[in-house]
C-alpha cells in the first residue's frame, strides 16, 4: 500500500469498514511509514473528540406535538382514507388521467355495491344466477382497471405529464412511488373480488 | 434481558394502530436525531422546527416505506435534507446560542498553559463551536457519522455521492476542525491530547 492509498483508507480504518485483509495491509504500512503513522495519530485525536460529543434533547412541548401528530396520522392509514389521499395527491393535478382511472374505479364500486347483497357474508360457494350475469361485466371492469394500472405503472402516461413540471429524476421518483400505490390498490381490488365471489 | 424490537416491527405495529410503538421509535432516535439537527443548524429554535418537519415527513412516508435499507438511514437522510434546505434558504444568525456563554467565558485565554486548557468539558465546548463553523457539505458527513452512526459507505448512499467524495469531505472537515481549534488554543500539544 502506498501513502496516498493509506490516506484514502484512514477513515474506513477508523470506522472499522476495512476487510480483515485490507486492515492487515493497512497496519503493515503503518509499521513501516512513520509519516503515515503521524497522520493517523493527528486525525485520530480529532476523531476521538468528535466521537464523544454530547447529545441534546428537544423540549417537551415539541416532543408532545410530534406524538400528537403521530396519533392523528394513524387514523389516516385505513384503506378508504389512503385511497382518498392517493386520489387527491396524484390524480387531481392531472385531469385527463383522473377521468380514466376514476370512471373505471367508480364503475367497479357500483358493480360491487349492486352485487354485495347477493354475496357478502354468505358461506356457500355457489354463485347465484343474477351474479353470474354480472360476473363477466365485473371481471371486464377489473381487467380494464388492471390494464390502466399497467399502462400508468409503465410510465407511458405519466412521463409526459410529469416532465412538463418536474425534472427527470423527480419524475422517475414520482413514477416509482405512484406505481407502488397502484399495486397496493390492485391488491385491495383483488381482496374485494375474493370477498364478493368467494374465490 | 429485554430485547429491543427492530425498527421495522415498531413501524408495523404503529401502522396497525398502536400509538405506543411510534412513541418507542421516537424515543429511540430522540437524542441522536435532535443532536444531529441542532449541531447542523446551530440554533435551538430552528432545530426544533426542523425536528417536527422531519418527523412529519417520516409519518407521511411510513405507509410506503419498504425495508430496503435501515430505517435510521432513511430518517437521518430526511433530516439531512431538511437541514440543507434550511441552511440554503436562510442565514442562521444565532449560531451558537445553545452553548452556555458562561462556559465560554470561563475558558482561559490563549496565553494560558495549553495543558490546563484541555480538560474534557472545555475541549467539548470548543469542538462543538468549531463544528458549527464547518461548511454544510463537510458538517453533514461528520454528523451523519457521529449521530447517525453510519458507516461511510452508508453515508455515501444516503447522500447519493461517491464514497471517495464522502471520505474527502470527512478529511477536509477534520483538517478544518484542527485548524479552528489551533486558532483557539494556539499550537496543540500532542502529549496533552494523548
Amino acid at each position: 500500500m502506498s501513502c496516498p492509498d493509506l490516506k484514502q483508507k484512514i477513515y474506513l480504518y477508523l470506522s472499522g469498514e476495512l476487510t480483515s485483509t485490507e486492515k492487515s495491509v493497512f497496519e503493515k504500512h503503518l509499521d513501516q511509514c512513520s509519516a503515515c503513522k503521524n497522520t493517523l495519530e493527528e486525525i485520530k485525536q480529532i476523531w476521538d473528540w468528535v466521537e464523544h460529543l454530547s447529545y441534546e434533547k428537544p423540549s417537551l412541548k415539541v416532543k408532545q406535538e410530534i406524538l400528537k401528530q403521530a396519533r392523528k396520522k394513524k387514523n389516516r392509514f385505513s384503506f378508504p382514507n389512503r385511497l382518498v389521499d392517493w386520489l387527491s395527491h396524484w390524480l387531481l393535478p392531472h385531469p385527463r388521467l383522473s377521468w380514466g382511472v376514476t370512471v373505471s374505479a367508480v364503475t367497479l364500486i357500483l358493480v360491487i355495491l349492486l352485487l354485495s347483497p347477493f354475496k357478502l357474508g354468505e358461506k356457500e360457494k355457489t354463485i347465484p344466477t343474477e351474479l353470474l350475469e354480472w360476473q363477466d361485466d365485473f371481471f371486464a371492469q377489473v381487467d380494464c382497471i388492471d390494464r390502466e394500472i399497467d399502462r400508468v405503472g409503465s410510465g407511458e402516461l405519466l412521463v409526459s405529464y410529469f416532465s412538463q413540471e418536474y425534472s427527470r429524476s423527480e419524475s422517475e421518483d414520482r413514477l416509482s412511488s405512484m406505481s407502488q400505490d397502484l399495486n397496493w390498490i390492485r391488491g385491495e381490488i383483488e381482496n374485494l373480488t375474493k370477498t364478493i365471489f368467494g374465490l | 434481558m429485554d430485547k429491543k424490537p427492530p425498527d421495522a416491527h415498531l413501524i408495523c405495529a404503529y401502522l396497525s394502530g398502536q400509538d405506543r410503538a411510534f412513541e418507542k421509535l421516537f424515543k429511540r432516535y430522540e437524542k441522536p436525531l435532535f443532536s444531529f439537527i441542532l449541531r447542523f443548524v446551530g440554533n435551538r429554535e430552528n432545530a426544533e422546527d426542523l425536528l417536527q418537519q422531519t418527523w412529519l415527513k417520516v409519518l407521511k412516508g411510513l405507509p410506503k416505506y419498504e425495508e430496503r435499507g435501515k430505517f435510521s438511514s432513511w430518517l437521518f437522510g430526511i433530516a439531512n435534507n431538511c437541514c440543507i434546505d434550511c441552511v440554503r434558504k436562510k442565514s442562521v444568525t444565532k449560531q451558537d446560542n445553545f452553548i452556555n456563554p458562561e462556559k465560554l467565558n470561563s475558558l482561559s485565554s490563549i496565553d494560558s498553559n495549553p495543558d490546563e486548557m484541555f480538560v474534557q468539558n472545555e475541549q467539548k465546548v470548543w469542538l462543538e463551536k468549531a463544528l458549527t463553523q464547518l461548511p454544510p457539505e463537510q458538517k453533514q458527513v461528520v454528523l451523519l457519522r457521529l449521530y447517525g452512526e453510519m458507516p461511510f459507505k452508508e453515508i455515501a448512499r444516503v447522500l447519493n455521492s461517491p464514497l471517495n467524495t464522502v471520505l474527502g469531505r470527512m478529511h477536509y472537515a477534520v483538517q478544518n476542525l484542527r485548524k479552528i481549534l489551533k486558532q483557539q488554543y494556539g499550537e496543540v500539544s500532542r502529549d496533552v491530547l494523548s
